[in-house]
């Protein structure tokens, strides 16, 4: 019999709601308004202006938001069936002969299954590749074989690599647009279908290696990125009601990091900083920011990271998940009360 | 006459060509006294036969968009190409002794950033044919009709990417790509039928949806006569040339050397009786 899994601390304290029949979708909006298909959208409006851009996929075009892309776009479109470590090798091919291609696949197979021919044919040449990684993170209830919680950690170490996680449609959308424009491999990981959106109500702009002040608060700072700023964006809303005074930084690139921004709104005082992030504790966002901290001798009032623990995740249902492990607005709200 | 068909106009035969190439193979591979020989060698035929009869390239501009794509996916084997290319005036003499240490432009592992002449970064397998396949794609969408060479070695069909992108090959249809592999039955740890056979490579790409030619290659005319098959099929495939080559073909004393490893070290005295054999003396 195999061992039993490592089990988080927060696992025993916070027990799931039960079996949900929640869709991803519902899931990962929280009842927020949405907007279909902010990737795919957002690539036919760059596709009608440049005939350069290209899109191909490792048999996930329907899920991974191309469906409108294809269908415009059917001679700029390539399948590679299920073959990751091609597809990027392929992509490589095309952007050489002057594309810029934005290659397809769960975020879980282009980081773990692919890393090596996304390192050396894309990255290493700094070829117009732009790598959409789907289903990031804890996403999906499949558990750690579909799971990207390592991906940013993975591709963080390879030099040069640009990485983006963004929170909402908008940001989404506006990311697209702003990594087609830039010349270079980008890894950029998607809310799809039908994705949240929060940030049309705080004036943003995604801007590429910008971190973004989008609330502000004297208790705590989240510095936060991708599906986790939508979650700290609702959480503050939540604590204001207790007399809890949140700020949330938005870091949408986490690769270059914008260490300016993040040790600037750090060295405010008297604030806990807590970092919040849809992927392991390890290696992503938190780890960043600490080490941008340090380097900068910068000591806040407190320092916690809020992501996925270091250990393979059960499978189940998404709902049960965000809360077993500390991700959900709810969980959220518990752990800043216990560490405040 | 075009300017990237000058190099036809020489008086130099392929024979000349291939054994300037194994000599300035050896001579690069001097300078650490080991490498990858029995390879260089047994790779000189066809690279001659590439540069110097079916590769569309200018020597001056390496950048020419009309010109053929050379992708080398066995990186490590860049000595063999950095040979050929000086042979083609691509890269000069000079550097020779540089190959494999500080600031050279010959880096054991042949990649684009250092090199003239060298498309791709290779060396890590597996890589070559997906971005041949890419670029395939793109420059028949953009209807520019050169080819695109990918060069696979026989140890490479041990690499599942190499299947995928023969697959994705196959499936559009890429007749635009020609494949040489590279068959001298040697890998790292022993002969390529031992280590995980490769065989029957014919049917394999055949199979794959590939046009595919087999030869001696080391054979000068039987190379010339299958890129022209290459070159001028109109069947809708892809196409690959699979070239069975002897590990050190050219010199006696190792062609039949029963047990070649890829790291061969040579002495000086080997260096020479080498050099004798190919009729080059060294200052």
């Amino acid at each position: 019999m195999r061992p039993a899994r490592q089990q988080s601390v927060y696992q025993k304290r916070i027990p799931g709601p039960g079996l949900s029949t929640m869709s991803l979708e519902e899931f990962e909006s929280e009842g927020l308004p949405t907007r279909p298909a902010p990737l795919g959208r957002a690539l036919c409006e760059i596709a009608r202006q440049r005939e350069n851009v290209v899109a191909v996929t490792a048999d996930l075009y329907n899920v991974t938001d191309l469906n409108q892309f294809v269908e415009e776009f059917p001679d700029r479109f390539h399948q590679m069936g299920i073959s990751e470590q091609a597809m990027a090798c392929a992509a490589a091919g095309m952007a050489r002969e002057g594309d810029t291609v934005f290659a397809t696949t769960y975020a879980a197979f282009a980081s773990r299954r692919a890393y090596d021919f996304i390192y050396q044919a894309v990255v290493e040449e700094q070829l117009d590749v732009k790598i959409i990684g789907a289903v990031p993170g804890l996403t999906t209830g499949y558990g750690p074989t579909h799971m990207a919680a390592e991906d940013i950690a993975a591709f963080r170490a390879i030099p040069d690599f640009t990485i983006v996680d963004p929170c909402d449609a908008l940001d989404t959308e506006q990311a697209t647009r702003a990594i087609a424009e830039y010349k270079g491999p980008v890894y950029m990981r998607i809310p799809r279908f039908h994705a949240p959106v929060i940030l049309d109500d705080y004036g943003y702009e995604f801007e590429l290696g910008k971190a973004k002040m989008i609330r502000e608060g004297n208790d705590v700072l989240f510095i936060s990125t991708g599906l986790m700023t939508t979650r700290a964006l609702l959480a503050a809303q939540a604590l204001e009601k207790e007399n809890i005074d949140c700020a949330v930084l938005h870091v949408p690139t986490i690769k270059p990091l914008d260490t300016e921004t993040i040790v600037e709104a750090c060295r405010k005082s008297g604030r806990m900083v807590v970092t919040a992030e849809n992927h392991t504790v390890i290696g992503g966002l938190g780890d960043a920011v600490a080490s941008a901290l340090m380097e900068n001798q910068v000591m806040p009032n407190g320092f916690r990271k809020i992501g996925i623990p270091d250990l393979f995740v059960d499978a189940g249902t998404l709902q049960t998940l965000h809360n077993r492990y500390g991700l959900s607005v709810e969980a959220i709200c518990t752990q800043i009360k216990a560490w405040l | 006459m075009s300017e990237q068909k000058q190099h036809e106009l020489s008086n130099v035969s392929l024979k000349e060509r291939a054994r300037r190439i194994r000599i300035n193979g050896l001579r690069i591979l001097e300078t650490p006294g080991k490498g990858y020989i029995g390879q260089t060698l047994a790779m000189a035929d066809w690279l001659a036969v590439v540069y110097f009869y079916a590769l569309n390239y200018k020597v001056n501009d390496l950048e020419w968009d009309g010109r053929d794509r050379f992708f080398l996916s066995p990186g490590h084997l860049g000595c063999a190409q950095y040979g050929a290319l000086i042979e083609a005036g691509v890269l000069p003499e000079d550097e020779i002794g540089t190959y494999g240490l500080d600031d050279s432009r010959f880096p054991i592992s042949a990649q684009p950033a250092y090199t003239p002449g060298i498309e791709i970064s290779g060396g890590s397998l597996g890589h070559g044919l997906g971005i041949a396949v890419g670029s395939a794609i793109s420059m028949r969408r953009q209807k520019k009709d050169s080819f695109v060479y990918c060069v696979v070695s026989d140890g490479e069909m041990n690499e599942g990417s190499t299947w995928e992108a023969a697959m994705i090959a196959g499936t559009q249809k890429l007749s635009n790509i020609i494949g040489i592999l590279d068959n001298n039955n040697m890998q790292n740890d022993g002969p390529s039928r031992e280590v995980s056979d490769p065989e029957p490579m014919f049917e394999k790409w055949e199979a794959f949806g590939w046009s595919v030619q087999r030869i001696d290659g080391n054979d000068l005319d039987a190379l010339c006569e299958a890129f022209d098959n290459a070159r001028n099929s109109t069947v809708d495939k892809p196409r690959m040339i699979i070239c069975d080559t002897q590990m050190g073909k050219g010199v006696s004393f190792i062609e039949h050397r029963e047990k070649q490893t890829h790291m061969t070290a040579w002495t000086p005295d080997d260096f020479a009786k080498a050099y004798e054999e190919l009729g080059y003396r060294s200052e």
